[in-house]
């Protein structure tokens, strides 16, 4: 089994809105996939038709090998699930939610919940309603890392954490890929998923706009070159785009293809200093939320 | 003044909110009397008839205990004390439960964080709900007032002292559920604060009329607020006094709440959340041991509450060894309790109320509070694990099964041996028991009501089950008190003491309460959670 998750054209409709329109998505074992998309655009519903929480009008998805609307319960022991507003019982400590959820997923690593416990920081014996934000999504975090499962559903699992926090979280996402495990990060904050994720999915409006490994889809956008030349620059740059010249300085934004025959003729007319901004993640995802807006 | 700032557009914004069901509330408090003098006006044709039934009455513990003395022997008087109940209980319980929800349930919600960081002062929420719903208190009043001396024709000075009563009573208790918002630490546990207090205060009501009714003092009516509201006495020598004595409380009450909402942070609460285990015991193991956890401080409660109350019902029945049929009326009421005495008579009624509506009503409330959890989003936490749903609502709907019959042994045991050790006859635990015990299967076929609800139709799901519950209360309310003939479908007629008992109709119930219960169970695996 290569593929830990995979949907064909999964819709789902509440009432006129169409949460999801034919959603494509594949996640292969042992990969560390962000699913990355406006607000609104679906990224919640897929988890919970991801879950079986949610049945889906047309479509189908396979989570683990099974149907998670059918096999849910059996499915359930092998990953682990953080969402992005985590509600706790008020009366309930942090640590015994902990173990709650650990027992109802079949058990949990005493030594690694100890670990996980010291690193995020958390109070295990406060009652969850005097938790802040950040400490129920600790709570939450906890107890899914200290799981031991195949697969790890986290739905912008950082939100209200301090920086320190998301440190440690992205250490443990590392650790859990290094296990062999495999994550579906769904997360607003781009340098985290930079920093994580080795694949990219962006969802926009219900369906699946984009989709690959990082580095593949770095080779979509355009590397912008910023350089200082001993000539007077040409008027124009074959592959080049957005060409503006200020004196013997030339800016540029050069397509992936094309950054070979630009170095060369640049070279030709004298390089005397040169800077080179790789494409962002942001750039990429810039193109799709605005593509939203319009 | 700036801690009020803010307080006129919060005003607004309430009423905005709630202006239906504010409008709904006070429409069911001006419907009661009105039917009320309708169904009393067609049960005496005579003025002789009138009094008989007041003489009669004067003696009757039953009655008199729920209802009070009789003050005035004329329509209106009878009107006023046959309504005073519902109309009170009605301002009170709408009031308490408006004013929490504009407080302590704003501030669990994190809407009233959100608020107050606008140009909105410390004790402007408290402030806004306390108006709205003190104003519609009186408004309600002066409604009622002009209903009942223009329309129905009654005494003007009595319907005003009639109408004042609802809104004395209404203001009151707003002010006692602002101090348990205060008080508690959550919406849930105010509610619970405020309601309790209620129930308290009622009891103490009606264990004073009863004890006075047999010979006890008089003063103990007197300690409570609900004591109070019958000692008005609407349409006899109207006692305008008595309304120094609420509005002293409500002062007292409302400067309490603000004494301790200027004090309190956001979020706090005079019982504050400890801390506790870092590790769950060995009864957090799963999905019962969470439902048990969820669960058992209103079971625990209901439990202990009815233990207490029957034992006190039952001392006060051993008490009335006259037999039943020196009351013909009574009698043929109560037509299968043919030589019992009036004692067991009241208990019989009493039992039914405590079973069979208490426990419904307990019953209801534990499976919605599995409705609650899936609100609060917990059961999307729950369900991505390998718990499963058939047996994740089996821990609830099996802990709220389980309350009727506990709660049936509490009251039926501890009314009987009370009785027993009072009036030596021993067989009166094993009977009270077994009265008890007929009542549970009504109560389980609410909780298989609401749970085919929360499974088919789960946003309506609360409002519906307690819609129906309080139909079919009224119903049995109307059906005991003549004014409309049996009500076909309703599970509370079927062990009520007016009717003789009749086993296979409970067993009709129990299975009526396992299809609604699987039907429900059947239509929440088809749909989609959270």
């Amino acid at each position: 089994m290569t593929e830990v998750i995979v949907t064909r054209g999964l819709v789902k409709t509440y009432g006129r809105t169409r949460a999801l329109d034919g959603l494509d998505l594949t996640v292969a074992a042992g990969e560390v996939h962000g699913f990355l998309g406006p607000n609104g655009a679906g990224k919640s519903t897929t988890f919970r038709a991801l879950l079986g929480l949610v049945g889906a009008d047309a479509g189908e998805a396979r989570l683990l090998g099974g149907d998670p609307w059918r096999d849910g319960p059996a499915l359930h022991r092998h990953l682990a699930y953080v969402p992005g507003d985590v509600t706790l019982w008020p009366d309930l400590t942090g640590g015994e939610i902990v173990d709650l959820l650990g027992r109802l997923r079949g058990g949990l690593d005493p030594r690694r919940r100890a670990a996980l416990i010291e690193r995020f920081e958390l109070d295990p014996r406060r009652r969850a309603g005097t938790y802040s934000k950040g400490n129920r999504q600790k709570v939450a975090l906890v107890a899914a890392f200290a799981a031991d499962v195949a697969l790890l559903l986290l739905d912008e699992p950082t939100s209200g954490l301090d920086p320190l926090m998301e440190v440690v979280f992205r250490e443990c996402v590392i650790e859990a890929r290094a296990a062999g495990r495999t994550v579906l990060l769904s997360s607003h904050i781009l340098s985290e998923v930079e920093a994580t994720c080795d694949h990219v999915s962006i969802i926009r409006a219900g369906r699946i706009v984009e989709s690959g490994s990082l580095a593949a889809l770095r080779h979509l956008t355009r590397t912008r070159v910023e350089v200082e030349l001993a000539t007077t620059p040409p008027a124009a740059l074959p592959g080049a785009h957005d060409v503006r010249v200020e004196g013997q300085r030339l800016g540029c934004e050069v397509e992936a293809e094309a950054i070979e025959p630009v170095f060369r003729r640049l070279a030709e007319l004298g390089i005397r200093a040169i800077t080179v901004h790789p494409p962002t993640l942001e750039q990429l995802f810039m193109r799709h939320y605005q593509a939203e807006a319009r | 003044m700036q801690a009020f700032t803010g307080t006129g557009a919060l005003i607004r914004l309430l009423v905005r909110r709630d202006r239906g069901a504010l409008a709904l509330w006070i429409a069911v408090m001006l419907a009661f009397p009105p039917i009320n003098a309708a169904a009393l006006a067609r049960m005496f044709a005579s003025t002789e008839q009138m009094q008989a039934f007041v003489r009669e009455t004067e003696g009757n513990l039953l009655i008199v205990a729920f209802h009070g003395p009789i003050h005035a022997a004329t329509g209106a008087g009878l009107v006023a004390w046959r309504s005073l109940l519902q109309v009170v209980f009605a301002a009170a319980l709408g009031s308490m439960l408006f004013v929490i929800r504009h407080t302590r349930a704003e501030e669990d919600a994190g809407r009233r964080e959100l608020v107050g960081a606008g140009a909105v002062g410390r004790l402007a929420g408290l402030t806004a709900a306390l108006a709205v719903v003190i104003v519609a208190d009186v408004a309600a009043a002066a409604l009622l007032a002009g209903l009942l001396a223009l329309v129905v024709g009654f005494p003007v000075a009595g319907s005003i002292a009639f109408a004042a009563t609802l809104a004395a009573a209404g203001a009151l208790f707003a002010g006692l559920a602002a101090v348990a918002g205060e008080v508690a630490s959550s919406a849930t546990s105010a509610r619970k604060l405020a309601i309790g207090a209620f129930a308290g205060l009622w009891a103490v009501r009606m264990l004073g009329n009863a004890g006075e009714a047999a010979g006890g003092p008089g003063w103990v009516s007197w300690l409570s607020p609900l004591g109070w509201a019958g000692e008005v006495r609407a349409y006899a020598d109207e006692r305008w006094a008595v309304f120094g004595l609420f509005a002293a409380a409500t002062v007292g009450v409302v400067a309490l709440a603000y004494g301790l909402a200027a004090r309190r942070d956001l979020g706090a609460g005079l019982l504050a959340l400890g801390t506790g285990p870092d590790a769950a015991g060995r009864g957090l193991r799963g999905l019962v041991g969470l439902a048990w956890r969820l669960q058992r401080g209103p079971l625990l409660l209901a439990t202990l509450a009815l233990a207490l109350i029957g034992a006190a019902l039952g001392g006060i029945g051993a008490g009335f060894a006259e037999g039943l049929e020196a009351s013909p009326s009574l009698a043929a009421w109560l037509a299968p309790l043919r030589g019992a005495t009036l004692g067991d008579a009241f208990l019989a009624l009493m039992l039914y109320v405590l079973v069979a509506l208490v426990g419904a009503a307990h019953g209801v409330a534990a499976v919605l509070r599995g409705r609650a959890e899936e609100t609060r989003g917990h059961l999307t936490w729950i369900l991505a694990t390998s718990a499963s749903r058939t047996r994740w609502l089996g821990s609830h709907v099996g802990l709220a099964l389980a309350g009727p019959p506990i709660l049936a042994l509490a009251a039926g045991l501890s009314a009987g041996s009370v009785d027993a050790l009072t009036s030596g006859r021993e067989e009166r635990a094993a009977e009270c028991l077994g009265l008890a015990l007929t009542h549970v299967p009504a109560a389980w076929v609410m909780i298989g009501l609401a749970t085919a609800l929360f499974g088919r139709f789960p946003r309506a799901a609360g409002p519906l089950a307690w819609g129906v519950l309080a139909l079919f209360t009224a119903q049995v309310a109307l059906w005991e008190a003549g004014a409309i003939t049996r009500p076909w479908l309703n599970p509370f007629t079927v062990s009520h003491p007016m009717l003789a008992l009749d086993l296979r109709l409970l067993a009709v119930l129990g299975l009526a309460a396992a299809g609604l219960t699987i039907a429900g169970a059947l239509a929440f695996r088809a749909r989609d959670v959270g």
